[in-house]
């Protein structure tokens, strides 16, 4: 009996000491989050898409001397993976009323979020800002969205051509020429290409088979296709264009050049993981490629993309957004300035490899690396990212799983591209709801 | 006798199969956290690392404030178990054997519970938090704060009794003699002493089941941390782990370390908790 | 006596008349308010959203039942209610009686037993993300392990998530792997609370281990079993993050389940009104099973345990 009393006694201490500590901690951890704290501190939230460790020493640095040149100022920093974990926890954030006063995003969110109001119009901040005019055109146009500007673009992610020289040399093609043009590509990647019996296990060409549409994209402006008119919702991808891009791509997949893979897992990426002599990717690809494997330092060649009617790419870009939300938006703009200053983008060069996004630091950029940067930047200026409409993720689900039919042989890719445009018109109308 | 020793040698080899069979992703798990990102991904497969790179634990832990993910997830797994554990076995006694009106209606909408997927009610859910009054600067309408976002009550509020844990114990003690409370009964013990004097003591085996599913799931919870903590400080284990991939790449030595010190707690409350699954315990309780 | 107590109408004649226990009020009152308000609400207001067009945002506008008409020509709703049923048809049965054979085998004196009741039960601990990126390895389509072993015995090589006609079965698969652990389990509590008695009075009639496991084991874990086929049927409609991280519903949308398109609908799309009404009609669908198992598991439930 006297036992079972002190179980009972102990386990009631236990459930009072919890509750005594989970409201101390939730004491600690509102003060850390309300903006209104005492004395005139002033706490700015900013949130960013990414987890990896370098970008998180950078920004801890910004974080560090924002914070010293003002004084009173707390910058509570937060990170989310990118995708579907951002959109849920920004959807819970702006439900609530809690997003952050400075979000770092893609170019993806810009129409479906703008169009709600989420975020602020930047305009009137950008008129009285000096680094506006130093801007790259194409750069600054990624963030406007219906004649306003939404977003700030800070990290270019633009699709360069990278190959292996030593597959090159083993294959007898010359290492230092990549294939100029869509016939070379083809050939050179099916001369690349290694296979055990009907497996490859060499991709000549990494094509990603599943969420294709960026690789996808690529061609279809490079064949001068256009993606979607979205002033008036019209699909432009079933045009002739696209289709000869797409079947180009369709052909490419049957022959076996790549091995399946999906391009939204970094994981299954062919290139970094030396899967693939040729690939369509970011110069971050470049980057992880060389440090994982030390024995290849060298022997990657990096240049802009294949023309043919247009030079065209695409390029993702991930860019600085207001909450319209916040409380504190000068404040805000401050500290995007400050990461927009000249001297915060050459850092960002130096500490992560971002390509820069400003004119006045084209050359030095240039000359540090020539080389490799001079495709980055050239492909930067006329690279093109997702489509500005509300239902830009819808469409390329769509557009992606098509490309998956024809690529698994239950269609043409003319009838991928026509049966896409077709169900994107049925669906329109509940696509447009706001 | 000697037939017998014959069936348990079979036995035993069966199961060490069966064992190494179902261990073998984990063992993966182990051996890739000791190779070189160049091993990892090179052509030729070899499930021994070349170079035994203990290295990738220490260079993982260093990566983030692992101490403070761990002490966050720790005390959130404790509070959030030792609450459902009281909460959801005394529900489920009263649901398996007492009788009062209502009590199948009220068992039912318990049920309801779980079958609608977290993902419709994580937003509401979440809401509520945010709204609750009187918390974290809210007001009596839930106005004005941040109610109990980014905080341990946020994190464990919502989890502390459930349908699924309602339900096991209560099946569990549908499963027990009556003859144990009307023996009770006779002897004139009120309910609660025969909940917490003959079924709490004899309920080891629920209670240890029980205790390790929630463990599982609050340690490996990663949905509803993420939109719930907004702060370095309040992040846990599971949220930690997204540092060793970025939208390009995977540190894959370094995930698979930091993954296997983070299971390894739940590896060694298992091995404490299992050894309530002996047979026999409600039949000694009987005599 | 009766000791499955769901049906309240059919009292057996032999039943005393017991006094209602107020008490029961008390026990339930700590975790049933928590319940209702943290998940029995929010399944209300989602219930709410289903009829409007509620985007994270704007105020939700009522939209009567547009959400499930458009729902129900929805094709590619229609796909995933089907890859959800194949899923659940072929991953409940074999979990639930591998589970047992192994929790009846890990009870028993066993050289290793501690070391297989780990390595059964780790899956279940281990977290998805990093168990499906094993997985993946495992999967991988150019030298995945599997396919390694494959071509050791001299087959082909298969694609397994990139082709549609294996993808399901590879998740299949996977999904058997993790929650085996977890019914080993239930199981294994389960087996504790048979009374040793009853197979001491057996061995003395003589009946055989197998005789013993049939005529004892099966029938006393009847509450246990019913337990876990209602949880795995309910887990298995649920099923979201293996599909999300191996296969994103791919290839060809062989393997998009109704939660993966709830989730892409709501969090990918802002579309929660409409997303919500998938939940509500996998609510339906759930709920119908439940009952039906509640109505089958209840025949013959009456044990005599004294």
């Amino acid at each position: 009996m006297r036992k079972r009393k002190a179980l009972l006694t102990t386990l009631c201490v236990t459930v009072l000491a919890s509750i005594a500590l989970s409201a101390c901690g939730n004491n600690n951890a509102t003060e850390q989050l309300n903006p209104k704290s005492e004395g005139g501190r002033k706490t700015l939230t900013f949130w960013r898409a990414g987890t990896d460790a370098p970008e998180k020493a950078y920004w801890t640095r910004v974080i560090q001397e924002f914070e010293a040149s003002h004084p009173g100022v707390k910058v509570n920093y937060s990170e989310v993976p990118f995708g579907n974990d951002m959109e849920t926890k920004l959807n819970a954030a702006y439900a609530s009323g809690t997003a952050p006063d400075v979000l770092s995003y893609t170019l993806a969110s810009v129409a479906q979020r703008a169009n709600l109001g989420q975020y602020e119009p930047l305009d009137a901040y950008a008129d009285k800002w000096e680094g506006k005019g130093d801007m790259m055109e194409s750069v600054l146009n990624t963030g406007m969205y219906k004649d306003k500007l939404y977003g700030i673009g800070f990290i270019p992610d633009p699709r360069v051509l990278l190959w292996r020289k030593d597959l090159f040399e083993a294959a007898g093609l010359d290492p230092e020429k990549p294939p100029a043009n869509w016939e070379e590509l083809a050939k050179d990647a099916e001369l690349l290409t290694k296979k055990d019996g009907n497996t490859t296990v060499m991709a000549g060409l990494a094509i990603p088979t599943a969420n294709a549409w960026t690789f996808w994209q690529s061609f279809v402006l490079q064949n001068g296709g256009k993606i979607i008119d979205a002033d008036k919702n019209e699909p432009l991808f079933d045009s002739p264009e696209s289709i000869e891009a797409t079947n180009y791509i369709v052909d490419l997949v049957k022959k076996g050049i790549t091995i399946p893979n999906d391009s939204t897992k970094a994981n299954e990426n062919l290139f970094p993981n030396g899967k693939a002599a040729i690939a369509y990717d970011s110069p971050a690809a470049y980057v992880n490629t060389q440090k994982d494997h030390p024995e290849l330092a060298g022997k990657i060649g990096v240049s802009g993309p294949i023309e043919r009617k247009t030079k065209a790419t695409f390029a993702g870009m991930r860019l600085l957004f207001m909450s319209s939300q916040s409380k504190q938006k000068d404040l805000a703009f401050d500290f995007m300035q400050t990461v927009m200053s000249k001297e915060e983008t050459w850092n960002r060069y130096k500490e992560l490899g971002t390509p820069v996004v400003l004119n006045s630091l084209k050359e030095d950029y240039i000359k540090d690396k020539p080389d490799m940067n001079q495709a980055v930047f050239d492909a930067v200026s006329y690279g093109e990212g997702a489509a500005k409409v509300t239902y830009s993720s819808k469409m390329y689900e769509m557009i992606s799983q098509h490309l998956e039919a024809a690529f698994y042989n239950t269609k043409t890719g003319e009838q991928a591209m026509k049966d896409a445009a077709a169900e994107l018109r049925k669906e329109l109308p509940n696509l447009i709801t706001n | 006798m000697i037939t017998r020793k014959g069936t348990t040698v079979i036995f035993s080899t069966v199961m060490l199969i069966i064992a190494l069979l179902m261990l073998f992703p984990f063992l993966l798990m182990v051996v890739t956290s000791l190779k070189t990102m160049g091993e990892i991904q090179s052509p030729t497969f070899t499930f021994i690392p070349k170079h035994w790179l203990f290295d990738n634990y220490s260079v993982a832990m260093r990566r983030g404030d692992w101490v403070q993910y761990f002490s966050n997830s720790f005390i959130v797994t404790a509070i959030t178990v030792v609450f459902s554990l009281v909460f959801n076995s005394m529900a489920g006694f009263a649901f398996a054997r007492l009788r009062f009106p209502g009590r199948d209606v009220l068992f039912f909408s318990v049920l309801i519970g779980i079958m609608v997927p977290a993902q419709a009610t994580m937003i509401p859910t979440f809401l509520m938090m945010k709204m609750f009054p009187f918390f974290g600067g809210n007001d009596w309408q839930g106005q004005g704060g941040f109610g109990f976002i980014n905080s341990y009550t946020g994190l464990v509020l919502p989890f502390i009794a459930g349908s699924f844990g309602i339900f096991l114990c209560r099946q569990y003690f549908l499963n027990f003699p009556r003859a144990l409370d009307e023996a009770a009964q006779i002897d004139g013990a009120n309910v609660f002493r025969v909940f917490f004097q003959i079924y709490l003591p004899l309920s080891k085996p629920i209670l240890a089941t029980l205790a390790i599913f929630k463990t599982t799931a609050t340690w490996n919870d990663y949905m509803w941390p993420l939109i719930m903590t907004n702060t370095e400080q309040m992040r846990t284990v599971q949220l930690g782990l997204t540092i060793f991939r970025s939208e390009t790449n995977v540190e894959w030595n370094l995930l698979m370390a930091a993954t296997t010190l983070v299971v390894l707690p739940l590896v060694l409350l298992f091995l404490a908790a299992q050894k309530y699954f002996v047979q026999g315990i409600v039949t000694t309780g009987l005599k | 006596m009766n000791s499955a107590a769901t049906s309240k109408a059919t009292t057996p004649k032999s039943r005393r008349r017991v006094p209602i226990d107020k008490a029961g009020y008390l026990f339930i009152a700590p975790g049933y308010l928590v319940y209702f308000a943290f998940i029995f609400i929010p399944l209300l207001v989602g219930l709410y959203y289903s009829f409007t067009n509620y985007n994270f945002y704007s105020t939700p506008a009522f939209v009567g039942f547009d959400n499930y008409v458009r729902l129900f020509h929805d094709k590619l709703f229609g796909t995933a209610v089907y890859n959800t049923f194949i899923y659940s048809l072929f991953s409940i049965f074999p979990q639930m009686a591998l589970g047992l054979l192994l929790a009846v085998l890990l009870n028993g004196k066993l050289r290793g037993r501690l070391f297989a009741r780990v390595s059964v039960y780790v899956p279940n601990v281990t977290s998805m993300v990093a168990v499906s990126m094993i997985w993946l390895w495992i999967y991988d389509p150019s030298l995945g392990i599997l396919n390694r072993a494959l071509k050791t015995f001299g087959l082909d090589p298969v694609q397994w998530l990139y082709d549609p006609s294996t993808a399901m079965a590879a998740i299949v698969i996977m999904g058997i792997w993790k929650s085996i652990g977890y019914t080993m389990i239930v199981y294994l509590s389960g087996l504790q609370s048979i009374p040793t008695s009853l197979y001491e009075a057996a061995h003395m009639d003589g009946a055989t281990k197998i005789r013993q496991f049939f005529a004892i084991t099966i029938p006393m874990l009847k509450p246990t079993t019913f337990f876990i086929l209602v949880m795995s049927c309910i887990n298995s409609f649920m099923v979201f993050e293996q599909v999300n991280i191996l296969t994103n519903g791919g290839p060809l949308n062989k393997t998009t389940t109704i939660v993966h398109q709830i989730y892409l609908r709501g969090f990918q799309d802002f579309q929660m009104g409409y997303a919500s009404a998938m939940a509500m009609v996998l609510f339906v669908i759930t709920l119908l099973i439940t009952l039906l198992n509640f109505r089958l598991g209840n025949k013959g439930n009456d044990i005599d345990v004294d």
